[in-house]
């Protein structure tokens, strides 16, 4: 690459749009078909490992396969002079990153989209693995891309995760990210959870020193209620949300088009936005019928009959009202009966919660 | 109560239904207990036991009953909404 064009003349640098731990991002006019482009350019000190090189431009070509309005497209990908690059879509606007505490009204179409974008890559097999605000582009007219597929994952596979980029990232991390484990699209769903938990209080889920003090807290700490944070958040909204930031990614929502669905029902909007930019995935396919978006009603009862019944075990917790109210007493709780039949447990549960809600 | 309508839907011979509203007792059980609205104490016993009775449940097509379960069938349908 020289100063101001890269792939043999093709793509012409017009400015440096960003620059970050791994690459740095140019804007760039395509000389060949007349477009504007953004170009991102490895960072010298990873183009140096030939492992790491190869892994970027295979994901990066994996990414192309990608074609969604909420996705950033990639165009092409190749190396010059030693240096990997990715041509992708140029997105003007902002990332989220930028537009810090919204309102849930301005939340949920931007969820939406983020879920319609997820859900169309993991339905070709990619898990983006770093949803961040930063990833996430929102240009004028308020369509969101989401930016850097394939990104991560280079990373990860050449464990080169640990550099200092990562403590920038690591609140919107899942916590089988965090702990090395093996990720899904669960982990994603979980990002896009603590990127909106961010959006609508201003804070992440759990604020944290270093990894170690993240990982210990997503083990054992709890995660502050969206509405003791930001009490204009409606109750649904808040149970999609910390649906989406469940500890175990198995009690997640199963896909990311069903969390759009919470999100979607939760705040009354049409299950199936209109917007073209929206998810047109129906909910995970299931083994039973699911709710149709006319009976957001129903969710919202039981979400409100699930507060009522928390509220009153969360004053049996606090009823001794001392100062060490937050350690968890070791009660002797007996679990509720099983029963020979489903049905019979599901009384057995139901005579339970009116015991210990009493 | 949500487990007293799960109870009900297996009652009345609706167990898709059922499993609906199981697993959306599921996610509003998880969502409180994330919400930190659950104590602790009863966290596990709760938890447990919800996944335990989504897994219990079963979605079975209704043509597959058996002889005796037909007439039984037919008064049970009353009153079965969507």
């Amino acid at each position: 690459m020289t100063e101001t064009s890269l792939a043999a003349g093709r793509y012409r640098v017009e400015r440096t749009l960003g620059q970050g731990g791994m690459a740095v991002v140019y804007l760039a006019h395509d000389e060949e078909l007349h477009r504007l482009v953004a170009v991102k350019v490895l960072a010298e000190h990873l183009a140096g490992d030939a492992n790491f090189r190869a892994r970027f431009l295979q994901e990066s070509k994996l990414a192309s396969r990608l074609s969604h309005p909420n996705v950033v497209q990639v165009y092409d990908a190749g190396e010059t002079e030693g240096s990997p690059f990715i041509v992708m879509e140029y997105v003007g606007g902002d990332t989220l990153a930028q537009r810090g505490k919204l309102t849930h009204a301005e939340v949920l179409p931007l969820a939406l989209q983020a879920c319609a974008g997820l859900q169309h890559a993991h339905n070709a097999g990619l898990v983006h693995r770093d949803v961040k605000p930063a990833n996430l582009l929102v240009r004028e007219d308020d369509v969101l891309k989401i930016a850097d597929f394939g990104i991560a994952r280079a990373a990860e596979l050449t464990r080169l995760t640990q550099h200092g980029t990562v403590l920038g990232t690591a609140a919107y991390l899942s916590p089988e990210q965090a702990a090395g484990e093996e990720v899904s699209s669960a982990t994603d769903i979980y990002s896009l959870g603590a990127v909106v938990y961010e959006l609508l209080t201003g804070r992440p889920p759990y604020e944290f020193e270093s990894l170690a003090d993240l990982g210990a807290q997503q083990t054992d700490g709890v995660i502050t209620p969206l509405r003791d944070v930001e009490p204009s958040v409606p109750k649904p909204l808040e149970a999609a949300v910390m649906h989406a930031l469940a500890r175990d990614p198995r009690f997640r929502p199963a896909s990311a088009s069903d969390f759009a669905y919470e999100l979607a029902s939760a705040s009354e909007l049409p299950t199936k936005p209109s917007l073209a930019t929206a998810s047109t995935e129906p909910p995970h396919a299931r083994t039973y019928r699911s709710l149709p978006g006319s009976r957001a009603w129903l969710w919202i009862v039981g979400a409100a009959a699930v507060a009522l019944v928390a509220v009153i075990l969360g004053l049996l917790s606090i009823g001794g009202g001392s100062s060490s109210a937050r350690k968890p007493q070791p009660l002797p709780i007996r679990s509720p009966a099983r029963g020979a039949t489903p049905a019979a447990e599901a009384r057995n549960l139901s005579a339970w919660l009116r015991a210990h809600s009493k | 109560m949500r487990s007293d309508e799960v109870a009900r839907a297996l009652t009345a011979g609706d167990p898709c239904g059922a499993g609906s509203l199981a697993q959306q007792l599921q996610r509003e059980t998880i969502a409180a207990i994330n919400a930190g609205r659950i104590p602790a104490a009863f966290q596990e016993q709760l938890g447990s036991t919800v996944a335990d009775l989504v897994s219990r449940i079963q979605c079975v097509p209704v043509e597959k009953e058996h002889d005796r379960g037909k007439h039984k069938n037919k008064h049970k349908k009353d009153g079965e909404g969507d």
